[in-house]
């Protein structure tokens, strides 16, 4: 099985719908970069929200879905986020698309839902263009990828912190539901299944057995004594599976108190936390304030440039009528020289410039000159106004003064680091808000009441499974003389006991097969899974004094030195690789594949880890999806050698907190 | 009403002006009531909008015309102007423009925040020529 797209909308930092295609094939790995902060652990959630419902938060506390919606869309009114997921279930074999959709929507008639309550949730699956119903959502996913085995493909920094606690010593709890998941992925249960189901017809030959032994006096009485102590048995084992559930009953009670009292210690936590938010808040805020401040001095002239269009237009009308009359004036003035000039001449009757006296013809010729002079002079005085004129240079000579303040560029980047103020405080407010609401719950006496109940449940645990020791060691009692007294039975029967008899030894030897078989596999599978992570370990380490891996009943894996000797310390970025190890192994054992998915999954890692990881991690998996920033890995030094299996690049562009794109930078035609 | 011949040497608000402007001031974006004031009547301004110097009703002065103009006078010349019909009258154009102003300035504000720069680019789509 295999993402081929996946789509988001609204969900976190991604405004809108945001497209990931997933590359298949030989080269099926997909980078995608982005800085811390930039939205890869929201892609991560998105995923893991799609499938399950459930997106956590870096404590591992469910984000409500308020949180989860895009802050822009939730105020720009697209009060919706939605994620859908397609998946290749078996291309090879001719290909089945499923299509898995999960949306949650504010109610109708609420303009700002806050509450779970007021989000409805839409649900919608499509399996080579058939549309199934809701119900299938769960059944489909379920069987796909369990969500009890999703931490092996979904994989982020919580579960190197559940893998801690299979090699801590008294760490049992805690890595038995991880524990559980590996059992699971390695298909345990499939054989212990099994097993069960041969004990119901064994339980069901004795009986048929003892109603046919009643035919003789000996085997009567052995019959009896063998329904009795089948009797015996169904109680015990009764009593057993009780007492199991009790126990099971009362761990689960003291892993929610253990669950309880570590989120006193994230209160522990929160208190920092808040206290290190309030502080942001406060500069952001003070930050906001001294922008404003300088805003406001700048707005106090923002009025001109606000007035400025109306008052370029109106310059501009005025500027042609002022050159209008100022052409007419240069015009008349000119004419009236010119035609001072014809009127000396004609006065005095000489040449001006030759000073010799002009004839006849030249008179009148100038006469006429002049006479057009003046008429041109009166046509021109017409459409000019000297005192508009004169007007017109004051009004445009104060209309110039004025002028745009020019404020608006420094204004307008001002309003722009406001605005990304506004969102900085509103992120802060919001998790302030949600860090308050936890913190409102913490009590002391809480904490009191919880380490009483705690050890009152470990008391508990503790007889509960020295009672459950006794009542297996009663079972196997039973079962012994059952087992004797179903041998006096079969004895002092007939022939006719044989074909049950048969049968009574085939289902023995099944039992038998399948007690060791689960014994075997469990041991198989652990060697398997020792061996496979010793090799990836080896091709992973730098350091060649570590021989290999050794595994414990909890699979969990510790490092052995060259003399065999485990070592008793390792670094955060030994486990790192351990952890990767065992993953790989599970991986390459696991009896449902699909892909696998890393959030920043190199962060503790010096540079020669780092690249044996990457190199290794295109064999990981049919799929691997890695989320990294470039403070993680250098794109072209670290990243080169896994090139060839890279199908598809992608980087989360990051324009403001609010806002996140998935842009396609290589591969994927 | 007739129009007044008589310019003002005081000019005014009403109660809702005033609010707008005391918002203004309260939520920060203006340092005095008379930025506010000159920026409602170029706001008018820009939006082509028309006085009605018929009409004072419930306007209390607030500002001395040398206050709302204090820079070499350009109000008054600009209003003079822009609104030739009433060149005697610049301040009571003013006043009227503060008021219409006022009311663009209160349902551009989101909540109680507002983009100046907002008001710059629609009074500059504003004064563009219509491209039909």
């Amino acid at each position: 099985m295999r993402f081929t797209s996946v789509e988001i909308t609204n969900f976190g930092p991604y405004l809108g719908k945001q497209t990931l295609d997933l590359p298949v094939g030989e080269q099926s790995v997909l980078l995608i970069h982005g800085d811390n902060m930039s939205g890869k652990t929201s892609l991560f959630n998105a995923m893991r929200w799609c499938l399950y419902g459930v997106a956590k938060d870096r404590a591992g506390s469910p984000i409500p879905t308020k949180d989860l919606l895009n802050v822009n869309a939730y105020y720009g009114g697209n009060k919706f986020v939605s994620v859908t997921i397609r998946m290749d279930l078996d291309l090879d074999a001719g290909g089945s698309e499923l299509v898995l959709t999960r949306q949650k929507q504010g109610k109708k008639g609420l303009p700002l839902p806050e509450k779970e309550e007021d989000f409805e949730e839409l649900l919608f699956v499509e399996q080579d263009g058939k549309v199934l119903t809701p119900n299938d959502f769960s059944e489909l996913v379920g069987d796909l990828i369990p969500e009890e085995i999703s931490r092996f493909f979904l994989f982020d920094g919580e579960l190197l912190k559940e893998y801690e606690a299979l090699v801590r010593e008294g760490g049992e709890r805690e890595g038995r539901v991880v524990r559980e998941s590996i059992e699971m992925i390695l298909g345990l249960p499939s054989v212990t299944n099994g097993r069960d189901d041969v004990l119901e017809v064994k339980r069901e030959l004795d009986k048929r057995l003892g109603s046919e032994a009643r035919r003789s006096k000996k085997a009567e009485e052995a019959s009896f004594r063998l329904e009795e102590l089948n009797g015996n048995l169904d109680v015990a084992r009764a009593d057993l599976k009780s007492l199991r559930a009790q126990e099971e009953k009362a761990s689960c009670a003291l892993r929610d108190i253990d669950e309880n009292l570590k989120q006193f210690e994230e209160s522990r936590e929160d208190a920092g936390r808040k206290v290190e938010i309030e502080r942001q808040l406060d500069s952001v805020v003070a930050r906001r304030r001294e922008l404003m401040k300088e805003r406001r001095e700048s707005a106090s002239e923002i009025w001109r440039d606000i007035l400025a269009p109306r008052i370029q237009a109106k310059l501009g009308d005025l500027e042609q009528e002022l050159k209008e009359q100022s052409e007419r004036s240069v015009e008349i003035a000119s004419l009236i020289a010119e035609a001072r000039k014809l009127e000396q001449t004609l006065d005095s009757g000489m040449c001006e410039a030759c000073g010799q006296e002009i004839g006849r013809e030249h008179k009148a010729k100038a006469s006429a000159e002049l006479g057009s002079i003046d008429r041109r002079i009166e046509s021109l005085k017409l459409s000019y106004d000297e005192e508009r004129y004169k007007s017109l240079q004051g009004i445009t000579a104060n209309l110039r003064k004025v002028a745009p303040a020019g404020v608006v560029q420094a204004i307008r980047q001002l309003e722009q680091q406001i605005a990304e103020t506004r969102v900085e405080e509103d992120k802060r407010i919001r998790e302030l808000r949600r860090i308050k609401e936890r913190l409102g719950n913490v009590d002391d006496a809480d904490v009191r009441r919880y380490e009483k109940q705690r050890r009152s449940y470990e008391t508990e645990i503790g007889r509960l499974r020295e009672q459950i020791s006794v009542k297996e060691q009663d079972i196997s009692d039973l079962k012994s003389e059952a087992a004797q007294q179903r041998d006096i039975v079969l004895k002092n029967q007939g022939d006719g006991f044989s074909q049950l008899k048969v049968e009574r030894d085939l289902v023995d030897a099944l039992e038998g097969i399948f007690d060791k078989a689960v014994e075997r596999l469990t041991d198989e599978l652990r060697r398997e899974v020792e061996a496979r992570a010793t090799d990836v370990f080896k091709r992973l380490t730098t350091d060649k004094s570590y021989s290999g891996l050794s595994i414990n009943e909890k699979y969990g894996l510790t490092i052995l030195l060259e003399n065999g000797e485990p070592i008793s310390v390792r670094s955060a970025g030994a486990e790192q690789v351990v952890a990767l190890s065992l993953i790989a192994a599970l991986n390459m054992l696991a009896a449902k594949r699909g892909p696998v998915i890393m959030d920043t999954p190199l962060g503790r890692l010096d540079k020669k880890h780092r690249s044996n990881i990457l190199k290794f991690l295109p064999t990981l998996a049919e799929q691997v999806v890695l989320m990294v920033h470039d403070g993680e890995v250098d794109r072209k030094q670290d990243l080169e050698p896994i090139a060839p299996w890279v199908g598809g690049e992608y980087e989360i562009h990051h324009p403001s907190s609010t806002e996140s794109q998935l842009m396609k930078i290589g591969g994927l035609g | 009403m007739g129009i007044p011949e008589d310019d003002l040497t005081q000019i005014g608000a009403s109660p809702a002006t005033r609010s707008v402007l005391e918002t203004l001031k309260e939520e920060g974006h203006i340092s005095e009531l008379v930025d506010g004031y000159r920026l409602c009547i170029a706001v008018a301004c820009a939006w082509n909008e028309q006085p009605d110097l018929g009409n004072r009703k419930n306007r209390t002065n607030m500002f001395g015309t040398n206050t709302i103009d204090s820079s070499g006078l350009h109000l008054r010349v600009a209003l003079t102007e822009l609104y030739p019909d009433y060149a005697n009258t610049p301040y009571r154009v003013a006043e009227s423009l503060a008021e219409l102003g006022a009311k663009i300035v209160s349902e551009r504000m989101s909540g109680t925040s507002i983009e100046f720069t907002e008001l710059v680019d629609l009074a500059s789509s504003i004064g563009m020529p219509d491209p039909s």
